[in-house]
């Protein structure tokens, strides 16, 4: 990745659609753990198998662990979720650099226990949410991954090659 | 000496030899002509008196036998007369070039203009004379090879008016006569359809094209929400009575 990305601070509607995707790619990664658990049970006991009816304590549970560790890893690796690489996003530090470890896990817990402060990004004329607002991170638009795109959206004067 | 000087020398002999031979026998006619008399006088007395010594009968006889005589003499002469006619014509023919002599003589040109060929050819039996023909050995001993060596094909085709033969042709009775699943039924369709597949790299263009639907696809997704991402902003900062921002990006 190359290309830095652009600066501006990405809109409340780009950022509830990059998490739905993201929400859809936790469940089909739960469902996954669920038929692994199913698959085990099924190889342990072939006889008595009968599939798992976990109590939704432990559903919740596994999930939050799931989107958490999903969520961690996306930031502090790439900077981005499969839902915000769709959708040409990036998460970055307020000054265009990699959130660390520990600021990713932080954000991803924030975001998992109190998914509505993404609301507050419509509200802000920076567009941050309340996670953004307590880590000093920002969401912005980043589509060095297209070409044409790129090639038209302005790059950030003296920025460049910052966040990677 | 020339042959023509020799052959002038030999006619003017042959002419003296001739007037000596005329004058010669007018001169002999003319001495017996005493004797003709008095052997006609004797001739004439002679049969008088053998009429009135031997009879009248006899002397009928006689004439019979005199007559018979002569007629015999008289056939004896013409085929003695037949005969050299015969040899002199043999002679004749050995020693003379007939065919150059028509050509000096006869005008074969006026000869040829009197002949009605119209009236000659009507009575000849064209249909016999073909019936007569051996055609077959007649083809086989043309040699077609060599006439289609000679034969400007090029020349041939390029005075055939294609066009019109085309206009001519009906197309769809030719059609109709193709056995069309005899044709298919030979062609090797799955090789056919492979060697094609082969050759366009189909693999190669489905991903291609999808990659390219993909990015166009997300590339759309990407607009219309940063639209409604400003959108949004707008109508939030119509609702606090902020100043609008400018629109952010692409």
């Amino acid at each position: 990745m190359n290309s830095p990305p652009d600066p501006r601070p990405a809109g409340i509607v780009t950022r509830v659609v990059a998490a739905a995707v993201d929400l859809v790619v936790v469940l089909v990664m739960s469902g996954g753990v669920f038929l692994a658990a199913a698959a085990a049970r099924f190889a342990w006991s072939p006889l008595t198998f009968r599939w798992p009816s976990p109590p939704w304590a432990l559903v919740l549970a596994v999930g939050a662990v799931i989107a958490g560790a999903y969520l961690t890893i996306a930031w502090a690796t790439t900077g981005r979720t499969y839902g915000a690489a769709v959708l040409g996003l990036r998460v970055l530090t307020a000054r265009h650099l990699k959130l660390g470890w520990a600021r990713a896990a932080l954000r991803a817990t924030l975001c998992l226990l109190f998914p509505p402060g993404l609301l507050w990004a419509a509200i802000t004329r920076r567009r941050r949410s309340l996670q953004d607002a307590l880590l000093l991170s920002e969401v912005v638009y980043d589509w060095s991954d297209d070409a044409g795109l790129a090639a038209s959206a302005p790059e950030p004067p003296g920025r460049a090659g910052r966040w990677t | 000496m020339d042959p023509g000087t020799q052959r002038g020398q030999v006619g003017a002999a042959a002419a003296v030899v001739a007037g000596l031979g005329l004058v010669a026998g007018r001169r002999l006619w003319e001495a017996g002509r005493p004797v003709r008399t008095l052997a006609s006088a004797v001739l004439g007395r002679s049969v008088t008196l053998a009429s009135v010594l031997a009879g009248p009968d006899a002397v009928a006889a006689l004439a019979a036998r005199g007559r018979e005589g002569g007629a015999e003499l008289q056939r004896q002469a013409r085929g003695l007369l037949r005969l050299l006619v015969g040899e002199v014509l043999a002679a004749f023919l050995e020693t003379t070039d007939l065919t150059a002599l028509v050509r000096r003589h006869v005008d074969l040109d006026a000869v040829a203009a009197g002949l009605d060929l119209d009236a000659a050819v009507a009575r000849v039996d064209l249909d016999a004379a073909v019936a007569r023909v051996d055609l077959d050995a007649a083809v086989a001993r043309v040699d077609l090879d060599a006439i289609a060596r000679r034969l400007d094909v090029d020349a041939v085709v390029a005075g055939v008016d294609l066009d019109a033969i085309a206009d001519r042709l009906d197309v769809d009775a030719v059609a109709a006569r193709i056995d069309l699943d005899a044709v298919i039924a030979r062609i090797d369709l799955v090789g056919l359809a492979r060697e094609v597949i082969d050759a366009i790299d189909l693999p190669e263009i489905v991903r291609h094209s999808t990659g390219s639907l993909t990015s166009d696809t997300i590339r759309g997704v990407r607009i219309e929400a940063r639209q409604a991402d400003d959108a949004v902003a707008g109508f939030v900062d119509r609702l606090l009575h902020r100043p609008r921002q400018a629109p952010a990006g692409p």
